[in-house]
């Protein structure tokens, strides 16, 4: 019964999905010495991503599993998407109420020991 | 005590379950669900990084500069190379080879020993620094807001650097069972186990080190 339900890889197949991942890696580095503009971020998480899924069908035996643990491990990457696609639809929806009065654009005011010098003056002003 | 109590089953099989494929299916399962909470867990850390850093874009790169790209590669590299141990060990256990899953395991931990011994020459270059999070943070930087972005370093590294120590007690833990003798080709569940738990702790790097490391 077992030798049909135990999957074993060569260990060849192994030192492939390794060779894959340093290779992979090697990509990353190089990719980041451009500059891609927005897609910097895409481009970063779509190698990542490739690299995960080595891992997962072969390192973590995804492939020959059953259905079951392939399904958890989908349903977890789509609650991660809908938590982080919400997430952002609700950040750059937002109506900035009045302008920011730091150096970049956060709408939230950063604690005063982080604003630079007007800041400080600011929260001083306050206390006074 | 072992014949009476496991009378007419093999030992590794608990009485509640019918045969040796129903336990590992209901183990593995338990792991997975285990995994995903992990990954949940992680990915609050992952957007709270993903807004911050949309905010504070200029303060985020200023903040990633002093980071080490060299010793991030080599802790990647180091870390696909436990993987690569740990998924020969369970290939090792699968085939009954009970002195190549003792030794793809010890070569697992010290990998992971590799991993925290740079981590903590960062960790100590930063403090150096005074590069921490929050209201210790002491270094001289343009942008206000690149505490948030060692608050954030420090959080998701240190909580996989936790992580890798939570692996390296479980693989302890498998390699003194697989010093008894407890695997073979019919039962390494807790082996597969913990070899799922070692490669989710490489997945995650594997994502932080281009988001923390690389992202120009």
């Amino acid at each position: 019964m077992s030798e049909h339900r135990h999957h074993i890889m060569p260990v060849k197949g192994y030192l492939a999905v390794w060779a894959g991942l340093v290779v992979l890696t090697a990509v990353t580095v190089w990719v980041s010495y451009f500059n891609f503009g927005m897609l910097n971020v895409a481009v970063a998480i779509i190698v990542a991503t490739i690299k995960a899924a080595l891992v997962c069908l072969y390192f973590m035996h995804l492939k020959y599993d059953t259905l079951f643990n392939r399904v958890i491990l989908l349903s977890t990457i789509v609650f991660v998407a809908l938590f982080m696609g919400f997430t952002f639809i609700d950040i750059n929806s937002r109506v900035k109420v009045e302008p920011s009065q730091f150096s970049d654009n956060s709408p939230l005011p950063l604690p005063a020991k982080f604003r630079g010098e007007e800041g400080k003056k600011e929260a001083g002003a306050v206390k006074n | 005590m072992s014949e009476l109590a496991h009378k007419g089953h093999p030992e590794y099989l608990q009485h509640h379950f019918a045969e040796a494929a129903q336990q590992e299916d209901a183990s593995k399962i338990g792991m997975w669900l285990f995994l995903a909470t992990e990954v949940l867990l992680f990915s609050g850390l992952f957007l709270a990084f993903a807004v911050m850093r949309q905010y504070h874009y200029e303060a985020f790169r200023e903040g990633h500069h002093h980071l080490n790209k060299t010793l991030g590669v080599v802790n990647t590299l180091v870390l696909i190379c436990s993987s690569l141990t740990m998924a020969l060990g369970v290939r090792a256990a699968q085939t009954s080879r009970k002195q190549q899953l003792i030794n793809y395991l010890v070569a697992t931990l010290l990998f992971a020993a590799t991993f925290l011994v740079i981590k903590y020459f960062e960790y100590s270059h930063k403090i150096h620094e005074g590069l921490l999070p929050g209201r210790y943070f002491t270094g001289e930087m343009h942008e206000p807001a690149v505490p948030l972005f060692f608050g954030l370093y420090f959080l998701m590294t240190g909580l996989h650097g936790l992580h890798v120590v939570a692996g390296m007690i479980a693989i302890g833990w498998v390699l003194w069972r697989g010093i008894k003798g407890h695997f073979h080709s019919e039962y390494y569940t807790p082996v597969e186990n913990v070899g799922l738990y070692w490669h989710l702790v490489d997945l995650i790097w594997i994502y932080l080190f281009p988001l923390l490391y690389l992202l120009p």
